[in-house]
């Protein structure tokens, strides 16, 4: 492997690396248990829809706390001016949280589930959907973050502090003390949900969003050459949008789950001022854009693959978080979509939108890096892949819109939400066919992520201007 | 002990499509708005746009009180969701002023 004049941009290819391999497992889960939606014995007690769908979403926070951890660490010291602090420290937590996450994920395919004991939730399985990591690789997770987030702050108090590594400080400090909101269990269920939505709901629309947020600004400066100080203003007005209203949109969690009603009129009105920050960050991207060819030409961007990614990210974040989002956040809508293929369409194209676009753009501005590109073009590769993939998630969300729309109006609306109503919508023409186009959209979406897998590992031989 | 009540808002089967698109239109209307707003300030596109823009802003504006009415939602909550939308009219001033300010601020310094 080539490496680079700082520890910490090494330190970050590997991240990025296990990161690609993630998302790769992620896909493929997501593709068998798309599968068992239309054929239900296909894998049948070898390996169950249970399993397939654990992989597949915890794989896929997985993955990007990976690429999360891993551009935090490529950025460091362009940000702060020196190597990272603490880099063989930072090893350590990579190889202990990748054995960890190995461990579980065997866990996961071999044992699944254990005795109604304490012994289970500390070694198989806490239960809870979306963290099902045992107890004991939860106290791992932590011990790895805490020894990131030092790195973090012992870099940036030694050296520069940049608006952008300012917001990362904070925002990383949330991002890991949120974690522990999911670590504990009450009997009352109501309660418990309560708290576990800290983790799903402030980490994805909050502190992952300013995060974003953090990446955009630093790829803008990267890419185009924006003016640090007009970037950096921008990223604090969308700080204190994204916090302002991402912290109560909460409330759109607590509408049916047993929590006070008040939280019906606080999470209808700070849901709906959710969309507004990622209407100024799409804004924001396309008037940076605009400005820096006006002054430079064609020249501008220095990373065309790793551009068009970002540029998805302003279009992906504002559709499938913006208006998938907020067309069932208010609570009379809620009631009917909840638990739907609604919010699976929402959560496929808002965490692809949102996140998966400026991931997978930093992995190409790692790449510039470590090869020493001055300015890097795209390949036919990279073109396929941000076509298919982009083109395969967009239909998938469609398709499951559709099915989530049949599924509103059969086990909703018209049968009350009953245990048959669940299974007669379940073979209504409208869901099957949308889980059949749904299929077909995930093989797209995964023929696009082979040609991106090819694309990382060979565009740096293709012809660049080498600094 | 008082036996449980559920309070279900209840939506007519008619009226599901219409939230579902009258909600997206809130936000692609207003997409197109700060988009052309944006567009016309900085002289990618003629001023003679600029009414297309507060058309958009007005077509939003119309699509959150179609949402309001078919949620049934109570007069407050309407009045709240409009003051919203005024909101929605006055945002893209707001940035576009602060990014004038701060590109006059700023307009030599390079990092």
């Amino acid at each position: 492997m080539m490496t680079t004049a700082y520890k910490s941009k090494d330190l970050a290819t590997m991240y990025f690396i296990v990161a690609t391999v993630l998302f790769g497992a992620q896909l493929l889960m997501g593709l068998i248990g798309a599968v068992q939606f239309l054929y239900p014995e296909f894998l049948f007690e070898i390996f169950d829809f249970s399993v397939a769908r654990t992989v597949h979403i915890n794989a896929l926070v997985v993955w990007m706390l990976y690429a999360m951890i891993g551009s935090v660490y490529f950025l460091l010291p362009d940000e702060t001016g020196i190597e990272t602090v603490g880099i063989e420290l930072g090893k350590l937590g990579f190889y202990v949280l990748t054995v960890a996450i190995t461990v579980v994920v065997l866990v996961y395919v071999f044992i699944q589930i254990g005795p109604a004991a304490e012994s289970t939730i500390w070694l198989i399985n806490e239960g809870r959907e979306y963290l099902e990591a045992p107890r004991w690789a939860d106290i791992g997770i932590v011990v790895v973050v805490l020894i990131f987030v030092y790195n973090v702050y012992a870099t940036a108090i030694k050296g520069e502090r940049t608006g952008i590594v300012t917001v990362l400080m904070a925002d990383l400090l949330a991002l890991a003390g949120l974690y522990l909101a999911g670590m504990f269990f009450v009997d009352n269920i109501s309660v418990d949900q309560f708290w576990w939505w800290w983790v799903i709901h402030l980490w994805v629309e909050a502190t992952w969003e300013v995060f974003v947020g953090g990446l955009a600004a630093y790829g803008l400066i990267k890419m185009l050459g924006a003016s640090r100080q007009v970037v950096e203003m921008w990223l604090w007005v969308e700080v204190a949008m994204l916090f302002g209203s991402g912290i109560l949109g909460l409330g759109h969690h607590y509408f049916w789950i047993g929590t006070p009603e008040y939280w019906w009129e606080i999470g209808a009105l700070f849901s709906a001022l959710e969309p507004l920050p990622l209407v100024a960050m799409f804004v924001h991207v396309i008037y940076d854009w605009g400005k820096q060819a006006g002054k430079n030409g064609s020249n501008t961007i220095n990373n065309r693959p790793a551009f068009a990614w970002f540029v998805m990210n302003a279009f992906g974040n504002f559709l499938g978080a913006g208006i998938w989002g907020f067309f069932h956040t208010l609570p009379q809508v809620n009631i009917y979509t909840h638990g739907t293929q609604f919010t699976n369409a929402h959560g496929h194209l808002a965490f692809f939108g949102a996140y998966a676009t400026i991931l997978i753009g930093m992995f190409y501005l790692n790449l510039q890096s470590k090869n020493g590109i001055e300015r890097m073009r795209s390949t036919f590769n990279s073109k396929m892949a941000i076509s298919l993939i982009s083109f395969g998630v967009m239909g998938m969300t469609i398709a499951l819109t559709v099915a989530g729309y049949g599924q509103v109006l059969v086990e909703r609306a018209q049968m009350g939400a009953t245990w048959d109503a669940f299974f007669i919508s379940q073979q209504a023409q409208w869901f099957v066919q949308g889980m059949g186009w749904r299929l077909a959209m995930g093989i797209v979406t995964i023929v696009g992520f082979v040609y991106l897998a090819i694309d990382l590992l060979s565009i740096s031989k293709v012809n660049h201007e080498k600094v | 002990m008082d036996p449980t009540v559920i309070i279900r808002p209840e939506i007519a089967l008619d009226d599901f499509l219409p939230i579902f698109l009258s909600s997206s239109f809130v936000l692609l209307f207003g997409v197109f708005y700060v988009g052309i707003y944006a567009l016309v300030k900085m002289g990618t596109i003629r001023s003679f746009y600029m009414p297309a823009a507060y058309l958009f802003w007005v077509a939003q504006t119309y699509s959150m009180y179609l949402l309001s009415s078919l949620l049934s939602n109570d007069p407050f909550t309407t009045k709240v969701l409009i003051l919203a939308m005024f909101g929605y009219l006055v945002v893209p001033h707001l940035y576009y002023h602060l990014n004038v300010r701060s590109e006059k601020r700023y307009e030599h310094s390079v990092k």
